[in-house]
Formats: structure tokens, C-alpha cells, sequence
């Protein structure tokens, strides 16, 4: 039995849970503790703050003592109870072929011969249903008349159980009707920003399922599961199966209080993509406003309450909101579904404009208009060409060729080189294709629609551009041959050969261990800081940093830029003559040859500037004119100069803290690159709790043109094929 | 069988006779001992013993569903359920360990009691350590009781107590932490979360 740890501690480590942030910090530092004493009381808030069988009830930790028995299904060991409800009883489970963990559910009630065939089949569909943001189903089976589902096992919390923490935090009853000032807590920007960047998630994952017909019938906080990084997962397409057995039910089926109202019955329409978007819509707005738009409990009141639905407002409930939230969620909420966003995809496309800060306000004359527009979207350049067609009655061009690759082109502007080598960029794995010599013609190249890396001879140097081609549009490649001079004094060689990246249990199937190849190449020893960037600005005039102001202050040249999107972190790189790291790359720099956990070696350790959080992204409809981002900012970073312990032994430093940095990479999980693709961003250290990011772990994925508080970037540069180095082990 | 009637006299009687409290105690353990009974018996399917569904139900019965108690009422029962709860649990540890040393002599096949026994010498040992509690904080051992023997929920405890919900967060932050270093080492795998 180890020492005993004294009542006092669990006195000061109440004490500790009733502050957060730098209040903790300060009340610690208050105590006087020796620095064992220390680690103890740390150790100890980390405890409180993670969960363990106690929270989960008396079931979780006696499941024998308390059961008559545990169903048994062959090929699964159950583990325990993790909670029942409406649908059935779900447990945690062994697949003791595959030796992972999954969650079993039990579907309440028996099945017909007939339902049975079509509960397969829609099974089939769901179970095809692969994305970062959709809890994966893996098997469905029967055991005598139980229908059971295993799907992945996410650990963490669902988004109800968020909200809950949130508004005891706000000290909002979710209920309530007393409106909440400018100031509130809750309308907090980076907060809201949060909440953006989440909904978005959630929305992207929801547009991958309505591209397969599939409708999800019951979005709810509950059924949105959070893992330990508070990524989001869209759980339970559980109704969207019962539903497609039991058609003819008169009940609804669906959470009063988020289902549409043609699912309450409140109108007569058909069940559609449209009803889930409604459910999104007030996600988002109990996320913004931290309440529920509707609180009737009956059905008969819902279907009342539900037709107010139009006159609902966020920022009655919410001072300070932006603008934007209540435009997204009206035009979300419409009663009628043919006035809403017609599928998930659609409200992505607004939300991204939100998040950019180019969602135009609705041009109210021009309603009639608009809506025409968007019921029938094709590019401009194509408009004028079919229109004859059209005209004519003929609406071919309505039908698209799923088979066909579109193809898409790549200008090429100022000095426009004759040949160019192009490398196929796989969205999966980001791995790179065979280099093949492509002539330019008119001033341009036309590739199948995909992520290509581009490479420009210029002079005795290499420069290359990552651009992702969409069919039928244009990719535009500024080549500018007075930027080769590379300094090399700052970077630092990483050898090439085979490498081992990303880690065996991430939920993501894209970021799971694989083999890759890599040449060598250079890296920066520290990340881009604001004076460099601001040369760059300076000289082309492209935005600044998001965080400089009105005056620059010159205070800031040494330190880490941030405030800046992935694709200008890209326009920076191009300019130096360089390009961004892909994630393999700035994983493999980290790692080192020897894979290590962290850049220093395989034991975490503290560091001491590692304040920034993940969460300070600020998307585009703010600014960080907020002095506490600066302060934020000036607290928690440091200088390119200063060593710190993350330093890898080839001396690059500052892979673990400081910054998170902006890599080359998309998570493309559509197999094309979407335009809803998320960057990758590696190295950051927002405070988990108890541990450092690894160097194989990926961060966070905000889109592409978000600005964050939190991420930096450094560069890389190709080294030359005659000037290889590769790795000897 | 109790009547609600008994209850609410039993509940009128608490606060003047110290047996008051004692005796609620005990009429919900032998309602809630024959609730479970009956769920384990019915039951062929999946099925654990439930302790939130079965004090709902053991509530319901009681109060019956028309009138809504007064909060002291529930502060009562829940204290009640919980102590009632508990006991029953303890003793079906101590039947199985008991099996388990051969004290019963009726033969039981050790293997698929090896699971049982195991969480039933855990359990007692909780039980050993929540009597510490005790001494050290009546409210906490309290909230332990509520929150894991009955699985109420921390706003229903926060307002049965009359005390805020950050405190009763707070509390039971610390006191999950309290109990996991006093349980020691070795209960580890039943007490943390499997980590994925």
C-alpha cells in the first residue's frame, strides 16, 4: 500500500475545482507546496476531471453482482451496461475476433419475417456509412427475437451531457425566458467560435449521409457522442431503421422538441433531408444560445409550439450573437421544408460562408430570386451554354454523368513555365503519386478533378504548389521566379526512406497506422514568426495576421505568427519559395527515425508553453480586436530563439508547444477533394488534461479558410533528387 | 405491503421519532428487495438489476403518481433508497464471497462465479471505505450513496440537499478521487474506465 494521501489535499483540490484557468494556477502557486506535493495535487485534479466507473453507476462496476445474466451473443464478450433507453439496451462489448471494443445495442421489440428483410437492407446502407464524423456500424445480427447493432465505441461524453456542463457554467436554466446580456458568457465569441467549428462537423458528417439517401430522423444532443478531443459523432441511425419497417405507424417517431414539424405531424409533408436539416437547426441554436427553442413536452403542444417557428430569434434569448447564427438557423427552421436548406450539404455551404464571414445577409426584394438560383445551381460558364438547350424544353443537361471524372485546370500566371511535373495527391492517404511531365499549353494544364502537387522548375531550385482542382473550374498557380533564394540556414535535413505514421485506435480510418514513403526534404527549425510574415505581406500585400491590429507592434516580430488561414500559411510558403509540410512530413520531423512520441523522446514531460488552446479558433466574422486574445497570445508563446524541451535532437524546435501548425494536408473522406475538406493540423498542445499530444496523434480540423488564434505554420523545402539523403537504420 | 398512507406517516413522524428514519429505511429495502426479485425472475432476456429504474418504480409505488411530494418527502425516501439499496447489495456480496470460500456447502461451479466474487470482495471492500467516509464527511458519503448505489442524478441531489449544483459536482469530483486511492491498486481494472 503506498502513503496515504492527506485529508488537506482533498481540502485544496476542492478548492482548486471551484476556479479554472489562471485562477487555478495562482490559487496552486498560493498553497506553497514542495513540488512532490505538487505533482500529487495535479495528478490529482486530473483525476476529477476524467471519468470513471463511479460516474457511470453501480451497473459499470458490479455488472455480475447485480445481474441475473448477461445476454450472450456468440463472437462478443459483453463488458457492461452503458445505458438503455427507448431503443433498447446498449452494452459495452468485446469482438473477440477482431479484439476491439464496440458498442452492442439491443433494438427493443420483435421483428416480423417481412420487416426482417428490409431492416437488412437498410442495415446494409448504414453499415456503408464511413466518415470521421458518423459512428461506424459494424455488424448487425439477431439472437433469438432481438435485433442487435455493433457499431464503434466512442469514449467520452454525448453533446447533452456538454450542455449540461455548459450552462451550470453560464449558469443558464435552458428553460429559461430572462434574456441574457451583451456580456454573457455565453455569447462569448471564442466560445461561439467553438460552437461553429462543431455544428459544422456535425453538418459535414450529416451531408455525407444525405448524399446516400440516407435520412437520420432523430438528431438530438444526446445522440451526438464527443470523444476525449470533443470531436464530434453523429450516433443512433437506429430510427432511420425502425422507421423504414414500420412506415405506417401513426406515432412519430423522433425527440419532441428537435424533431421537424413533419415528423410531429404539425404539417403535411414527406419526411426528407430537409427534416434533419430543421433538427440541425436547433442544435445550433441551443449550442449558440445554450436553450431549447422548444420546450412542450406533449405532442399536442408541440405540434402548437412548433409552428412559431419562424419568429424564433437567438439573439432574443442571447445578446451579442453574431448575426449570423440567427440567419443560418431561420433559414434552417422554416416550417415549410422546400423554404429550408434542402440537405445537409446545403446548410454547409452557408455555414462556411458564416464561418469565412461572406454569409451575405437575405436580400429580402430578391427572394423570389435567389430561391430560383439555389433550386437549380449550375456554374456560371456552363449557364450560357445549355441555356439554348434548355430553352428548348430539354433538360439533359440536368442528368449527370456519375461515371465520368470531370476534369478541371490549373493556370498558370506570371513567369509560365513550358513543363511542369505533377504528382497525384491519394485523398485518403495523402500519399503522393508517380511524378509525370505535363506540357503547358495556353498558359494552363487540364487534370481529372483531384489534389495535385505541382512542381516548377525555376532556375537551379524547385518550387511546388499544392492545389486542389475542381471539375470544370479553374486552379490558378502564380509563379514568380524572384523568390528561389531558399535560405537553408534555418532548416534542419530530415533523411528519407520508410516510415511508420499515425497510431492503430484513431476513430479515423485515414489517420490509422500505415507505411509511407518519403524523400527527404528540409524543414524550419522554428516556426514562421510575425516579422517574416510581415515581410511577406509588406511585399505583396496580402492580409496580415489577424491579431496585429490596426499598428503593428513591433514587440511581436520573434514570436510565432497565427491568425492566419491554411491557405495563406500556403500564399507565405509559395512567396518563400517553399511549401507547407504534409502531416506525414511534419509527423515524420517530429518523430524522428527512431518514431518517437514526442520530439524529445518517448517520456511526456511538462512544458511550460503550452497555453494555447485548440478552442481559441476564431472564425472570419471576427477579429482578434479582444485585448484577452492578446493576452492569451503574449502569455503563452515564445520566441523562435528560445529553446524550450521540445526540441528533437536535429534541432527543430518547438514541434510540441508553442503553436499548433498548419499542415499541407485535407482529410478528404469523400474520396474527392470537396470542398468541404478540413486541414490537418499537427502538433498542438490544447490542454488535455494529462497528456502532450503525440507526435503520430493529428489535432484538430478546422476548414480551410479559418483563422485561429492557436496555429501558426513552418516550411518546408524538396531537396533536389541527385542531393537525396536517406535514412540508415 | 406498505400502504402509501404508512409512508406518509412514517415521513410525518421523522424529525420527532428517531426510529422515524430507521423505519422508512426499512420498509423501502424489503419493497425494493421484492421489486428486484421480481425483475431478476422475469427477466430472461438481457437484463441487470437496474437501481434507478427499480427506486423510480419503488418511488412511484410509494407516492403514487398523482400528488408530487414535497422536496423534504424526497430527500427522505432518496436517503431512504439509497441506505436500502446498499444493504441489499452488501448482502448479496456476502453471499457470494461466502460461496466463493466454500461456506456454503452446497456445490457451485467456481468458474462463472470467478467474476462475481471478485466484484463482491471490491464491493465489501467500498463498503469498509464508505464507513470511513463517514467519519470524515457525512455529506459526502451521502452523495456516494445517492449518486452510485441509486444512480440519482447530481441535480436531484444538489436539490434534495439544498445545496448548489457546482458544490455537488465539486463534491463528488473529490470524493470519486478520495475513494479511488483508498480502494487501492489492485481494484483498478473495475474502478477506471477501460481505456481504448
Amino acid at each position: 500500500m503506498h502513503d496515504e494521501i492527506p485529508e488537506i489535499m482533498y481540502d485544496r483540490l476542492s478548492a482548486l475545482l471551484a476556479v479554472d484557468g489562471r485562477r487555478r494556477e495562482d490559487l496552486l502557486t498560493s498553497f506553497g507546496l514542495t513540488p512532490d506535493e505538487e505533482t500529487t495535487l495535479r495528478g490529482l485534479v486530473n483525476q476529477a476531471n476524467s471519468t470513471s466507473n463511479f460516474d457511470l453507476g453501480i451497473g459499470s462496476m458490479f455488472p455480475s453482482l447485480l445481474s441475473g445474466s448477461m445476454p450472450e451473443v456468440e463472437g462478443f464478450e459483453l463488458i457492461r451496461e452503458l445505458g438503455r433507453g427507448g431503443m433498447g439496451i446498449v452494452y459495452l462489448a468485446r469482438d473477440r475476433d477482431l479484439d476491439r471494443y464496440v458498442a452492442l445495442k439491443f433494438i427493443r421489440g420483435g421483428l416480423g419475417e417481412g420487416d426482417s428483410k428490409r431492416l437488412l437492407d437498410e442495415a446494409r446502407t448504414v453499415a456503408r456509412l464511413d466518415h470521421h464524423g458518423i459512428v461506424q456500424v459494424y455488424q448487425f445480427g439477431r439472437r433469438d427475437d432481438l435485433v442487435f447493432i455493433a457499431s464503434g465505441y466512442i469514449e467520452g461524453e454525448t453533446l447533452k451531457d456538454r450542455l449540461v456542463r455548459e450552462r451550470e457554467a453560464c449558469e443558464i436554466d435552458a428553460d429559461a425566458d430572462r434574456r441574457l446580456d451583451r456580456d454573457n458568457p455565453a455569447a462569448s465569441r471564442v466560445r461561439i467560435a467553438g460552437v461553429m467549428t462543431l455544428v459544422r462537423e456535425i453538418v459535414a458528417a450529416m451531408k455525407y449521409a444525405h448524399t446516400r439517401g440516407i435520412v437520420h430522423r432523430d438528431l438530438k444532443p444526446s445522440n451526438i457522442l464527443l470523444d476525449e478531443y470533443g470531436r464530434p459523432f453523429v450516433a443512433d441511425f437506429g430510427i432511420a431503421l425502425q422507421e423504414s419497417v414500420q412506415q405506417d405507424t401513426a406515432d412519430p417517431v423522433g425527440t419532441i422538441g428537435y424533431m421537424s414539424p413533419e415528423q410531429l405531424g404539425a404539417i403535411s409533408a414527406p419526411i426528407s433531408p430537409a427534416s434533419d436539416v430543421f433538427s440541425l437547426g436547433v442544435l445550433l441554436f441551443e449550442l449558440a444560445t445554450l436553450r431549447r427553442p422548444f420546450r412542450a413536452s406533449l405532442l399536442l403542444e408541440a405540434r402548437k409550439e412548433i409552428k412559431q417557428c419562424e419568429r424564433l430569434e437567438p439573439r432574443d434569448l442571447c445578446r451579442g450573437l453574431p448575426p449570423e447564427i440567427g440567419q443560418l438557423c431561420h433559414r434552417a427552421m422554416r416550417l415549410d421544408p422546400t423554404m429550408r436548406y434542402r440537405d445537409a450539404g446545403e446548410f454547409l455551404v452557408d455555414i462556411d460562408r458564416a464561418i469565412a464571414g461572406t454569409l451575405k445577409p437575405p436580400a429580402w426584394s430578391l427572394r423570389r430570386g435567389t430561391q430560383l438560383i439555389r433550386r437549380h445551381r449550375i456554374p456560371v460558364t456552363v449557364l450560357g451554354s445549355v441555356a439554348a438547350t434548355a430553352a428548348a424544353g430539354g433538360v439533359a443537361w440536368l442528368v449527370i454523368d456519375s461515371n465520368a471524372v470531370p476534369l478541371g485546370s490549373v493556370h498558370f500566371r506570371g513567369d509560365v513555365p513550358e513543363t511542369v511535373s505533377v504528382r497525384a495527391i491519394d485523398p485518403e492517404t495523402r500519399t503522393l503519386g508517380r511524378s509525370e511531365t505535363v506540357r503547358v499549353k495556353q498558359g494552363g494544364i487540364t487534370v481529372p478533378e483531384g489534389r495535385y502537387r505541382i512542381a516548377v522548375q525555376n532556375g537551379p531550385g524547385l518550387v511546388e504548389y499544392t492545389r486542389s482542382v475542381f471539375g470544370g473550374q479553374d486552379a490558378s498557380v502564380i509563379v514568380n521566379s524572384g523568390s528561389t533564394a531558399v535560405e537553408l540556414d534555418g532548416m534542419a535535413i530530415v533523411p528519407g526512406g520508410e516510415y511508420i505514421v499515425g497510431y492503430a485506435t484513431s476513430p479515423l480510418r485515414a489517420m490509422r497506422n500505415r507505411v509511407v514513403s518519403v524523400d527527404s526534404f528540409l524543414i524550419d527549425r522554428h516556426e514562421v514568426t510575425n516579422a517574416q510574415y510581415r515581410a511577406f505581406v509588406l511585399s505583396t500585400g496580402h492580409r496580415g495576421s489577424a491579431l496585429w491590429g490596426e499598428v503593428y507592434d513591433e514587440s511581436l516580430d520573434p514570436l510565432p505568427v497565427v491568425g492566419i488561414s491554411q491557405s495563406d500559411a500556403r500564399a507565405y510558403a509559395e512567396w518563400a519559395g517553399k511549401r507547407l509540410p504534409t502531416d506525414h512530413e511534419w509527423e515524420i520531423a517530429a518523430a524522428g527515425v527512431g518514431g518517437l512520441a514526442f520530439p524529445w523522446g518517448n517520456e511526456p514531460q511538462e512544458l511550460e508553453t503550452v497555453a494555447l488552446r485548440a478552442s481559441h479558433f476564431v472564425g472570419g466574422f471576427t477579429e482578434f480586436e479582444d485585448p484577452q486574445y492578446l493576452d492569451l497570445y503574449l502569455g503563452g508563446v515564445v520566441g523562435a530563439g528560445v529553446l524550450t524541451p521540445d526540441i528533437t535532437p536535429s534541432g527543430v524546435a518547438h514541434l510540441a508547444g508553442n503553436v499548433a501548425e498548419w499542415t499541407d494536408s485535407l482529410m478528404s473522406p469523400y474520396g474527392t477533394p470537396a470542398a468541404d475538406a478540413i486541414a490537418i493540423v499537427k502538433g498542438n498542445t490544447f490542454e488535455i488534461p494529462d497528456e502532450t499530444l503525440h507526435t503520430n496523434q493529428e489535432a484538430f480540423f478546422p476548414g480551410v479558410e479559418a483563422r485561429s488564434l492557436g496555429i501558426g505554420f513552418r516550411c518546408v523545402a524538396s531537396i533536389p533528387w541527385e542531393n537525396q539523403i536517406n535514412r540508415t537504420d | 405491503m406498505p400502504e402509501s398512507d404508512d409512508i406518509t406517516r412514517i415521513l410525518a413522524e421523522i424529525g420527532e421519532s428517531p426510529h422515524a428514519a430507521e423505519r422508512l429505511i426499512e420498509v423501502v429495502r424489503d419493497d425494493l428487495r421484492r421489486r428486484a426479485a421480481l425483475q431478476l425472475r422475469a427477466s430472461s432476456g438481457p437484463s441487470t438489476l437496474d437501481p434507478t429504474a427499480l427506486v423510480h418504480e419503488v418511488y412511484v409505488r410509494l407516492f403514487g403518481r398523482v400528488e408530487t411530494p414535497t422536496w423534504e418527502d424526497r430527500s427522505h425516501f432518496f436517503f431512504a433508497a439509497s441506505r436500502a439499496m446498499h444493504d441489499i447489495l452488501v448482502e448479496r456480496a456476502r453471499r457470494a464471497t461466502r460461496i466463493k470460500r466454500g461456506g456454503d456447502r452446497s456445490r457451485v461451479p467456481l468458474e462463472p462465479h470467478h467474476a462475481t466474487a471478485k466484484e463482491a470482495r471490491l464491493f465489501l471492500e467500498l463498503h469498509e471505505v464508505l464507513t470511513r467516509l463517514e467519519q470524515v464527511s457525512a455529506r459526502r458519503a451521502a452523495i456516494v450513496r445517492l449518486r452510485f448505489y441509486c444512480g440519482i442524478s447530481l441535480e436531484e441531489i444538489a436539490e434534495s440537499m439544498g445545496i448548489s449544483r457546482s458544490t455537488v459536482w465539486r463534491e463528488w469530483a473529490v470524493t470519486k478521487v478520495w475513494l479511488i486511492e483508498k480502494l487501492g491498486a489492485d481494484s483498478g481494472d473495475l474502478v477506471l474506465r477501460t481505456r481504448i
